[in-house]
């Protein structure tokens, strides 16, 4: 039961951290960090099974490869900038958190934009 | 038409199924909308796609996402490279600029007279214009020497009366005439340059 791992592992970190916020603000914050890598070391085994079933998925489904990419590398790039957002709020860096936000909402749009115009092409080459 | 329904129906099935996977993958943050923007436009291009090989079978929308994805990372580079192209003008244009002001302090220092030159020049540094490098003006700064070499100087101290010198030296900051011509001759001579934008002047030490 990985669940109750996971449950536990941040459950023991939250008290940790509440605990040590008030004498060592610092080491709280790092704590968090570590506990957030830890939670997704345990998961990305799984999460990559699931990955590989979803692309064998798409093969079958005819589904380009190159959409399915992009649209992991959006996923991707969405939790890194969310990790990264959430650890600066807790540490109060709100202004940090926010930039890091943009920085990945940019990243997100420069890979969205092939896609969006190839939209946009299909729709003047179907238009006489 | 009935296998190209088949077809199209499968696929679009196969998507939304595999999109909705992705939706639970997806953060719960601000950073879903985007997300769900990306996957609703393949979706829309799942659904128009096979309408458009219908009427037209040359049309390869992966070709289309790839040069759409060029385009944007060449212009990324192009802008980056310029930059870059920025700084090392920069430096190069110092490097230049140096090496002028070099050339020009030797050579000041092999005519006779001149102990101590301070050159400084300044050039056209626009690197898109093309007079790109070109000097616009030569500052020449020069102690001259009563003291030649080691034969020289007795003779001048007997010629000169200290004092005077030093008053004519601390006094004007006009530089010889004949030697400020020979100067500018010499650097006209070597870089080609106006007389005018030559300034020379007499330390004040």
């Amino acid at each position: 039961m990985e669940i109750l791992q996971i449950v536990g592992l941040g459950v023991v970190s939250a008290v940790i951290i509440i605990v040590l916020r008030a004498q060592k603000p610092e080491i709280a914050v790092q704590i968090s960090i570590i506990t957030g890598i830890v939670i997704f070391l345990l998961v990305a085994s799984k999460l990559s099974a699931v990955l590989d079933m979803l692309r064998s998925f798409s093969d079958k489904a005819r589904i380009d490869p190159a959409y399915f990419t992009t649209v992991l590398k959006i996923i991707g790039i969405a939790y890194i900038a969310e990790f990264g957002a959430e650890v600066c709020k807790d540490a109060g860096e709100a202004s940090i958190a926010s930039k890091i936000e943009l920085a990945g909402k940019v990243i997100i749009v420069v890979l969205a934009v092939p896609i969006i115009t190839s939209l946009l092409e299909l729709i003047t080459r179907i238009m006489p | 038409m009935l296998r190209f329904l088949n077809d199209w129906i499968l696929n679009i099935t196969a998507l939304v199924l595999f999109l909705a996977v992705i939706e639970i993958l997806m953060p719960s943050g601000r950073m879903k909308k985007y997300c769900g923007l990306v996957t609703g436009v393949i979706l829309i291009i799942a659904i128009i796609n096979p309408f458009l090989k219908l009427f037209s079978s040359d049309f390869n929308l992966e070709d289309i996402q790839v040069a759409n994805s060029n385009t944007i990372d060449r212009l990324e580079i192009e802008k980056n490279s310029k930059l870059l192209k920025d700084d090392q003008m920069k430096l190069i244009t110092e490097v230049y600029r140096k090496k002028i002001i070099g050339q020009l302090e030797e050579s000041a220092k092999k005519s006779k007279g001149v102990a101590v030159v301070k050159g400084d020049v300044i050039i056209n540094e626009d690197y898109n214009s093309e007079s790109f490098g070109e000097v616009k003006r030569v500052y020449l700064e020069i102690t001259t020497s009563e003291v030649d070499n080691n034969i020289k100087p007795v003779v001048k101290v007997r010629q000169v009366k200290i004092g005077e010198d030093k008053l004519e030296e601390t006094g004007s900051s006009d530089v010889d005439p004949k030697l400020k011509k020979q100067l500018e001759d010499r650097i006209i001579s070597l870089f080609g340059l106006n007389r005018d934008i030559i300034v020379i002047s007499k330390s004040k030490k």
